[in-house]
């Protein structure tokens, strides 16, 4: 379980999260999504000990992030948007370093380098930057981490590479795992992430499950307009609006339109979702 | 039974191997190359010797062996500085420093590696390699002079006089954990251009240092014998508290900057 506790933090004057707190919790893979500059990567460094809160607390387990104790490090792995190219084959690299993580597994890397259609016996400051990403993200969904922290993973990866990136991550994350991904692309991680975090400059506008959204919200994909539409947009297929749901059921919940309605009305969306 | 978050020797063993397998991946290369400076120096005075006539070929290699000792002076110290530079320098950068400051062992069993492999290990090391390939120089090629490492080893260890004894070694003794280890610090103080920056800042720092020393000694009223006296009965131990506090500050600042080091 992870409790973030109002946490600040700041480079230099520049003030980037201000009182956030969050629970998340335990087998859910979150997605976190923001404008460019709201800290998603600042949030992703807190948490995985790369940085120091101002103020505030992160409990994680029971451990302080920063201070980087082997027990919490073993729990987690955080896959950056920079990946080193190191100069040794990927196989080599995963055996290496795979060893500090005590549920690594050796197997497991080389079927999602398969899956991943790249060769583990590659050196990897040979590869391309798509085939290294899918190399650290074959590492990091091998180290088994109860947490594991992704900044844009899909970042420079092909159209096919997206769909095994889903399939990966869908089939080879344990049950207990807790993921937190952030990305701009909504449309490449759709349909695996659940619940979905909004972040904006120094607040949380929504951090809610697809089924609460769902509950709260109605995507209609019709062309008949809705005069109380919270948001609509016409797209190359059609339309799509949001609106309040009235009890007409679930709708299918579109993320890139839901993060221009939580833009568009902050305090409404924060109020309907407030717990 | 649980592992100790601060030390724990199994964990200590692996991370130890797993960081000598990669210094030996990563530097190995440059430890060589650095160690047969004697035979890349050798190399460029047999060509300059071509030079010169049969007469005075015997001047010529009298100066190689003044050189020799000057060379090796510098490659030590350079040598001393720089590896660490190259082989810790990484943990300030944001792409290559995630995985080493993440990955599951202490702070302390990560420090004590690093101190090990870069004050001692590599030294040695390099030292091995350097005063080797010297000495098969030597004893090859007898015009090239004595071997550095019969040089040192004709050194008394021990010197006596009416004042008592002293460690002859005792100058050098703390100065490659010193250099290293300011090699270290730099590594993580600085985040770009790090070996000009530490080699300048330590050059400075030391001349510095001896302006001090000196406008302070030349501060205080006594004659020349007096000064000498003065000198040889203090210098050496002088030497070595500055050398050891020198290089116990340099090894705290790496330890704290590491434990602290925000990526």
């Amino acid at each position: 379980m992870i409790n973030i506790d109002n946490i600040t933090f700041s480079y230099g004057n520049n003030v980037v999260l201000k009182n956030i707190t969050m629970h998340l919790e335990e087998g859910k893979i979150y997605g976190l999504l923001g404008e460019n500059g709201v800290g998603k990567t600042t949030l992703l460094t807190l948490l995985c000990g790369l940085k120091k809160v101002k103020s505030g607390s992160i409990d994680i387990d029971g451990h302080k992030p920063f201070n980087r104790e082997p027990s919490f490090l073993t729990l987690e792995y955080f896959l950056s948007d920079e990946v080193a190219p190191m100069p040794v084959p990927a196989e080599k690299f995963a055996l290496s370093y795979g060893k500090f993580w005590e549920k690594f597994d050796m197997g497991k890397f080389s079927e999602l380098m398969g899956i991943f259609e790249t060769d583990a016996s590659q050196k990897m400051n040979r590869m391309s930057f798509g085939q290294l990403k899918k190399t650290y993200i074959s590492f990091a969904l091998a180290c088994n981490c109860k947490y594991l922290f992704m900044d844009e993973p899909t970042n420079g990866l092909d159209i096919p590479s997206k769909a095994q990136f889903r399939k990966a991550v869908t089939k080879y994350t344990a049950e207990d795992s807790t993921l937190l991904i952030s990305t701009h692309q909504v449309r490449d991680l759709e349909n695996i992430i659940d619940p979905i975090i909004i972040l904006d400059r120094q607040d949380v506008l929504l951090n809610a499950s697809i089924a609460e959204i769902a509950d709260k919200l109605t995507f209609d994909y019709s062309n008949e307009k809705n005069p109380h539409a919270l948001y609509s947009e016409v797209t190359p297929g059609g339309s799509v609006q949001v609106y309040l749901n009235t009890g007409d059921g679930e709708s299918k919940v579109n993320i890139e339109a839901l993060f221009n309605t939580v833009h568009l009305h902050k305090e409404l969306i924060k109020g309907l979702f407030r717990k | 039974m649980a592992r100790k978050d601060s030390f724990d020797s199994d964990r200590f063993g692996k991370y130890f191997s797993f960081e000598l397998k990669e210094t030996v991946r990563s530097q190995g290369l440059f430890v060589l190359l650095s160690g047969l400076v004697p035979l890349m120096f050798f190399i460029v005075s047999v060509l300059f010797s071509s030079l010169y006539d049969t007469e005075n070929l015997e001047d010529f290699w009298s100066g190689y062996c003044f050189f020799k000792m000057l060379i090796a002076t510098v490659a030590f110290v350079l040598f001393f500085l720089v590896f660490p530079i190259v082989r810790y320098g990484n943990l300030t950068d944001r792409r290559e420093g995630v995985m080493p400051v993440l990955l599951p062992a202490s702070h302390t069993e990560k420090f004590c590696c690093s101190v090990l492999v870069s004050v001692i290990i590599a030294p040695i090391v390099f030292m091995i390699l350097y005063l080797g390939s010297d000495a098969v120089l030597s004893a090859l090629f007898p015009l090239s002079g004595k071997s550095l490492a019969g040089f040192f080893l004709e050194q008394e260890l021990i010197s006596y006089d009416e004042y008592g004894f002293s460690l002859e070694c005792s100058y050098a003794f703390f100065l490659p954990p010193m250099v290293s280890l300011a090699g270290l610090a730099g590594g993580a103080l600085f985040k770009k251009n790090k070996i000009t920056k530490t080699f300048f800042t330590c050059a400075i720092a030391l001349v510095l240092f001896f302006m001090i020393l000196f406008s302070t000694i030349g501060s205080v009223d006594m004659s020349s014998e007096q000064y000498l006296e003065m000198v040889r009965n203090n210098f050496i131990w002088f030497w070595y508290t500055v050398q050891t506090v020198t290089a116990a500050g340099f090894g705290f600042y790496y330890w704290k900057r590491t434990r602290t080091i925000e990526l």
